[in-house]
């Protein structure tokens, strides 16, 4: 008995010591390896602060779509010292072969004899590559070779760096800014860089066993705070047409320097579109210069306006008012004013502004103001022409007028006033005037930003504000719009649209020169060719202006046949997307067909399209899928489109927006031709055809429509 | 069985008990066993959880690495398709691919039906 015990007692000792020493073992090892010798030898840090970036807002549209955002962008560096040496050997020239793919700046052997070259030298942050790399392609990177094994085996090291990025190009570019890590810069990037930027956050984080980093202690962490976005009041469909039709009118003539143009809403003042082009040392234009606000100038005729409506308000005349401008020549203290073209005799005020004659505003100025010179400069003064405009995206226009009895002030001050000389304002500040005739005396302040929003809620909404209720009387508002329709209807009938009206006024002023004259010693000028105006004419929505400007030349510029053009074209794609404009057609007398043709596509459409439909016996629809309709005589009936994986579906009488969609889902390229529904296809419907071969589309427009709007 | 002389406060002889297991007859431990294997519980409890939550926050950090991997892709894609969708590009894809379509000069029509 007492042996039998004394086994059991020394089995169970046995098995207690082997486990006991397993224990002591591996608490050894633990003290071993996390103090004697830790496996991470090159960083002794364990624990250090890590920043957290906060993301900046966007830059928005006025329907939000972001015109400036910031996206992640990464460095690639290699570790060259990382892969062993088989594998570098062996792989080192498909290595070279991908990275001289990718990035297209040197050819495989240079690549291959520069990463040999960083391997002998030991470099181990080496930059790859010309430039940082987007998120695509970083993925494609880390499927590389040698750097597909990751940042130990492979040295592959990435560094994340945010990019500021304009996904509309260079679309508004100097309003919208740019801004670097100084805190330099120019636009709404620079003047909204606070509400921009956020504030970064804080936390400890410490490395653990493994390698793996983890927060040190949650309660120290300081979130961070991304920045709000900035909502502005462009449109983005409005800003293109604006600057295609800049660009269109600067390619036209080697002289052009710069040019400019903008947009407002008339009854918000809204900053619909401002584009701002400067010739660069390239010979190309491009947005880097705000002559929009930037640059105040001598407007010229344009400011003939403020004159009228000075005249107007101040009873002295009205727009049948004779006025006898002769030969087009008047001699006035020690100048001489000239028209252009010859001499148009008695005309009346209206056909003087709609010529612009300089004699004729010059006489006038002169006869009511001559002796009462304050009372005009008082007037424009009232009118807020030259009024700071302090704009929301901090910009102010500055302007430069003289008051009678200042020092340079002279006898042709006025006279020069009346005709757009002799004072300094910026394009904006015609336009914002333009605009309050527009808007029926009502002075809107210009304004960029319309609010700010963070996560999509806006956090700060920016109303429209009104700098005076009215610049002058009503009657006199009714007299200036008038006076600038006829301008247009006159003046300048090429321009004249039988689909809407536009109202405006043509400018030309010579630019003053270097010398402090307005030509050179060899007979060269510069120009500015300007329109400012608004439209509909009879209920106005948007007014713009077109400023452009050229360097030195011996040829003259008008604005009726520089600027004019660019008005138009802006104002024409404007109009082409308006249809509220007009009054909707009438068809509450037609009776609705009982078998009308409808296009095929995705039920979800077509239950939409076939619930606004009148008819007297609806085709049922399935739940989902796409179908297509087939009509006779008395009915519609529809159709299921079978989509079987590799066979071509039946795309025949869809649109070419359903049929792209549909083929390319499946799988194949689309070619096209035409528009209209698709009357043909080949391959043909529930053919075998293999996913990415080419499927060929011709579209018609339906001749049963067209015959039938032929008929009415 | 083996007599101890002077009970166990030489250092072999202590040594010798822990490796050998004879710890274990000692009062102290015979007395007190439930208490030291709950404190044994309590320790791999701990342990155990610490670890739980080590992973997770790691898990964290690799999730939300992730969330800003999905978000440069998509941002950086987002922007590409943004450009591509200006009426200027459109109009040159159209071009490239022979179509004849062009973009309308007058705005659709209403139609009143009530």
């Amino acid at each position: 008995m007492a042996d039998e015990i004394r086994n059991i007692v020394k089995r169970v000792q046995l098995a207690y010591t082997v486990l006991f020493c397993m224990v002591f073992f591996i608490i050894g090892f633990i003290i071993y390896v996390q103090y004697v010798d830790p496996p991470e030898k090159e960083s002794g840090i364990s624990v250090k602060s890590e920043k957290i970036e906060a993301r900046r807002g966007s830059i928005l549209s006025e329907d939000g779509r972001p015109l400036a955002m910031s996206i992640p962008y990464y460095q690639i560096r290699m570790d060259c010292m990382a892969p062993n040496k088989d594998t570098f050997a062996n792989n080192v020239g498909a290595l070279a072969r991908e990275l001289s793919e990718l990035f297209g700046d040197k050819s495989v052997q240079t690549y291959r004899n520069e990463l040999l070259k960083y391997r002998k030298e030991g470099k181990r942050y080496q930059i790859l590559g010309n430039r940082t790399v987007d998120y695509s392609e970083l993925e494609r990177i880390k499927r590389f070779p040698i750097l597909k094994y990751g940042a130990n085996r492979g040295g592959l090291i990435v560094e994340e760096k945010s990019k500021r990025n304009n996904p509309y190009g260079r679309l508004a570019y100097r309003t919208i800014g740019y801004i670097n890590t100084l805190g330099v810069g120019v636009g709404i990037e620079e003047s909204y860089d606070y509400y921009l930027k956020g504030k970064a956050g804080n936390q400890m984080i410490q490395k653990i066993v493994g390698g793996e980093w983890i927060p040190v202690n949650m309660h120290e962490v300081t979130e961070p705070e991304d920045g709000m976005d900035v909502r502005t009041t462009i449109d983005i469909e409005i800003q293109e047409a604006a600057e295609d039709a800049i660009r269109n009118q600067l390619s036209r003539s080697d002289v052009f320097e710069g040019a400019t143009a903008m947009v407002m809403e008339v009854k918000s003042g809204a900053i619909r579109a401002i584009v701002n082009m400067k010739k660069m040392k390239n010979g190309t234009f491009d947005e880097s210069f705000n002559y929009a606000i930037g640059q105040p100038s001598e407007p010229g005729s344009t400011f003939k306006l403020v004159t009228l409506i000075s005249l107007l308000e101040d009873g002295h005349v009205t727009l049948e008012s004779p006025i006898d401008v002769g030969n087009g020549r008047w001699q006035y203290s020690t100048h001489t004013y000239v028209d252009v073209g010859r001499g148009l005799g008695l005309i009346d005020v209206k056909e003087a502004f709609a010529k612009s004659s300089n004699v004729a505003f010059t006489k006038m100025a002169v006869q009511y103001y001559g002796n009462n010179e304050k009372a005009f400069v008082d007037r424009i003064i009232n009118m807020k022409v030259t009024d700071k405009l302090n704009l929301d995206i901090k910009a102010n226009g500055i302007t430069r007028m003289l008051y009678p009895g200042e020092t340079g002030w002279n006898k042709l001050t006025l006279p020069s006033m009346a005709i757009g000389y002799a004072i300094d304002i910026t394009p904006l500040h015609t336009l914002t005037f333009y605009n309050a005739v527009a808007n029926d005396g009502v002075m809107m302040k210009p304004y960029f930003i319309q609010s700010l929003e963070k996560d999509g809620k806006v956090v700060e909404y920016f109303d429209p504000t009104i700098i005076t209720g009215s610049i002058c009387s009503k009657s006199t508002i009714k007299e200036a719009k008038r006076a600038l329709r006829y301008m247009v209807e006159r003046g300048n009938k090429a321009y004249n649209d039988p689909r809407y009206q536009i109202a405006g006024k043509t400018g030309t002023a010579r630019i003053l020169l270097e010398n402090g004259r307005y030509s050179d010693s060899e007979g060269y000028r510069r120009h500015q060719a300007s329109f400012a105006g608004f439209f509909p004419a009879d209920n106005p929505k948007y007014s713009a202006i077109v400023v452009m400007y050229t360097g030195k030349t011996k040829a003259n510029f008008y604005g009726g046949a520089w600027a004019m053009p660019a008005f138009k074209e802006i104002a024409d794609r404007i109009y082409a997307t308006r249809f509220e404009w007009k009054e909707p057609v009438d068809g509450s007398r037609t009776s609705p067909s009982d078998n009308p043709v409808i296009c095929g596509g995705n039920v979800k459409a077509e239950r939409m399209a076939l619930s606004m439909l009148r008819m007297s016996d609806k085709p049922v629809l399935p739940d989902d899928g796409w179908v297509k309709f087939v009509s006779d005589s008395t009915s519609v009936k529809c159709i299921t489109i079978e989509t079987e994986d590799g066979h071509v579906p039946d795309v025949s009488g869809m649109g070419l927006k359903d049929a792209l969609f549909l083929l390319e889902n499946e799988g194949y390229k689309v070619r096209f031709s035409g528009y209209g529904k698709v009357v043909s296809q080949n391959p043909e419907a529930g053919c075998e055809l293999k996913r990415k071969s080419t499927v060929n589309i011709v579209l018609e427009p339906d001749i049963e429509k067209k015959n039938r709007n032929e008929k009415k | 069985m083996k007599e101890k002389d002077n009970g166990s406060h030489t250092a072999s002889s202590i040594i010798g008990d822990i490796f050998g297991g004879n710890i274990l007859e000692r009062e102290f431990i015979t007395k007190n066993w439930k208490f030291i294997l709950y404190c044994s519980f309590l320790v791999i409890f701990y342990i155990s959880y610490n670890f739980a939550y080590n992973a997770e926050l790691i898990e964290n950090r690799k999730t939300e690495q992730e969330i800003k991997n999905l978000n440069a892709d998509y941002s950086s894609k987002y922007a590409k398709l943004l450009y591509k969708s200006k009426r200027n590009e459109i109009e040159i894809m159209l071009q490239k691919k022979g179509s004849e379509i062009k973009a309308p000069k007058d705005p659709a029509k209403r139609i009143k039906l009530e």
